[in-house]
């Protein structure tokens, strides 16, 4: 087909449309046949379930020995003192907006601006604390840890450890798992206080600093910060699992390297969001649960 | 006597000022480096060796590949939007005002920045990659060798893809976002469908979506520019393509962040003003 397009026709531009799109044809229909469907489906099958047993297995070898603290405390460094810069800047950004956008929606809504604080803490303290740096953590950290363990695979490091009866998931997803879980809380709080001023000098206009603190406390009870922790918690496995399984995955030289980066960073964010959204609705019902 | 000079130096106060100096010097730098890379490749739209092939492919990976991904994000985060202002708007009995302050939070600010946080997972990350490998198995050079500017045949089709598609993607996002919220908001909440919609015409403006459209599309040129200069710029080793990799993804995060604020920063400041003018079917 391409061939007889070459032949025929005879104006470059045009001719690099239909080739073009004949690229496009062929790339889809390999996509769209039954074959592609289903092994995308059984893809995302093995991914979902691969993901789940790497936890279940890095959980069983937490408790086994040898404890590698040395390696642990390494990771913690990498994972939580090198990414509170970009942790920083930018939930410090969205608490900025944040408090801009709400003086201007509640302006027109409410009619005055006393409730700002107060909205702005519960978003910050439900949403941007734990699922907003947990996103970024996955963008600096997991994309790194990917490369790392990809790296390593595509080596045939990995290989060899398993050659000399290394387990490779205690050796290397352990570490960083635990680190995860520590650091992870650690920053979320982190992340939460920088929003907290960042809001406070958009807000500083209209409040002073107590008066500020005041009309948030006044919003804020412990449940939010308990939201602050539990999201913390669950979503601070994703990022190292989710990495660590498609490092392991890698194949193909470097480029298979760069594959795997990006699958990690997308995948656990689409699982952040996912269990965000779960965490979300099953919260109010077990509360109403509970308290019945 | 070099020495003595260090000594002075090394004393913690100018130590900490120089270092800020220095670090303030490589941002600049590294600002202007990306500027001239930004301007290099606009140069060189329109001009003849232009690869419509390799730009249409590129569209494809671009835009058809992250639908998918869009699509569920945009779903969950507008659910999501939709949940943490209900509960934050009921604290102080304004739910009528769900529909409308979830509509514009969502066209004007959730939106543009999550359609741009997940394009630079998934193709911006993907385009450094790809260039940096390129760079590590000196296929760059060997495009210059054939007498081929390795600019306008590998950058451009990717830059002019990703700047396209994530304006059209941020369009679908903001589509399906806006559904998901308030599919969320009928079945989990059980608000009712007026309830939902009584104020939303009157709290969201087309400016709104406007604001939208100018951001997606200052986060496009922003995030390709990023993503092409540090896979084409990247250390030819393997390592060097991980570390294009996390740079593009932590650059970008933060300068999205940053040109949020500021356009945020600038609508607020000229709302004021210029409501009276412009904003014809303003709220008040």
């Amino acid at each position: 087909m391409s061939e007889w397009v070459k032949k025929r026709v005879s104006n470059p531009y045009l001719r690099a449309l239909v080739l073009g799109l004949l690229d496009i044809f062929y790339i889809a229909r390999l996509g769209l046949s039954v074959e592609g469907i289903g092994s995308n489906f059984l893809r995302f099958f093995e991914a979902v379930g691969g993901i789940v047993w790497l936890f279940i297995k890095s959980l069983v070898q937490i408790f086994l020995p040898p404890y590698r603290l040395r390696e642990i405390l390494k990771q913690m460094e990498i994972a939580g003192w090198q990414s509170i810069p970009l942790i920083g800047i930018t939930v410090g950004f969205i608490g900025l907006v944040t408090v801009l956008e709400l003086d201007y929606q509640l302006y027109r809504v409410v009619g005055n601006i006393d409730y700002v604080p107060g909205f702005a803490g519960i978003l910050i303290f439900r949403e941007f604390g734990p699922t907003v740096v947990s996103a970024m953590f996955s963008a600096k950290v997991g994309a790194g840890w990917s490369a790392e363990i990809a790296n390593m695979k595509i080596t045939e490091q990995i290989d060899a450890m398993e050659l000399n009866s290394v387990n490779p998931i205690k050796y290397l997803v352990v570490p960083r798992l635990l680190a995860s879980v520590v650091m992870l809380v650690a920053l979320s709080v982190v992340g939460a206080s920088f929003a907290f001023f960042a809001g406070w000098i958009i807000a500083r206009q209209n409040f002073s600093f107590w008066a500020y603190y005041i009309m948030m406390s006044k919003f804020i009870r412990l449940t939010d910060l308990g939201t602050l922790f539990t999201k913390a918690l669950v979503f601070s496995s994703v990022v190292p699992i989710t990495s660590a399984w498609y490092g392991f995955k890698a194949e193909g030289g470097a480029r298979g390297v760069g594959e795997a980066t990006t699958k990690s960073v997308v995948s656990s964010i689409l699982i952040i969001i996912l269990l965000d959204f779960i965490l979300n609705t099953l919260a109010d019902k077990l509360l109403k649960i509970v308290l019945e | 006597m070099g020495e003595r000079i260090l000594n002075i130096f090394s004393l913690g106060i100018f130590r900490i000022l120089g270092g800020a100096l220095v670090g303030l010097g490589n941002l600049i730098l590294g600002i202007g480096a990306r500027s001239i890379f930004l301007w290099e490749v606009i140069t060189k739209i329109g001009k003849k060796p232009f690869e419509l092939r390799e730009f249409i492919l590129q569209l494809y990976l671009v835009g058809v590949r992250s639908l998918a991904i869009v699509a569920v994000s945009g779903f969950f985060v507008g659910g999501i939007t939709v949940l943490q202002f209900h509960y934050a708007l009921s604290l102080f009995g304004a739910q009528v005002y769900l529909g409308g302050v979830t509509t514009s939070g969502l066209l004007r600010q959730v939106g543009p920045v999550l359609v741009a946080i997940m394009i630079t997972g998934r193709v911006g990350a993907f385009i450094s990659a790809e260039l940096g490998t390129m760079r590590a198995s000196e296929q760059i050079q060997a495009v210059r060798c054939l007498g081929l500017d390795p600019v306008s045949v590998l950058v451009l089709p990717r830059f002019l893809a990703v700047v396209i598609m994530i304006f059209l993607l941020t369009i679908v996002g903001l589509l399906i976002s806006l559904a998901g919220g308030a599919l969320v908001s009928f079945f989990l909440l059980k608000v009712s469908i007026s309830y939902y919609l009584v104020n939303l015409l009157k709290l969201t403006t087309i400016q709104a979506f406007l604001n939208g459209m100018v951001k997606s599309l200052l986060f496009g040129i922003l995030i390709a520019t990023i993503s092409c200069y540090e896979g084409y710029y990247s250390a030819p080793s393997a390592e060097g393509v991980g570390k294009a990799v996390n740079r593009t993804l932590t650059y970008a995060s933060i300068s999205v962040f940053l040109v949020n604020y500021i356009i945020t920063a600038i609508v607020s400041l000229t709302f004021t003003l210029g409501e009276n003018i412009l904003f014809l079917s303003g709220a008040r």
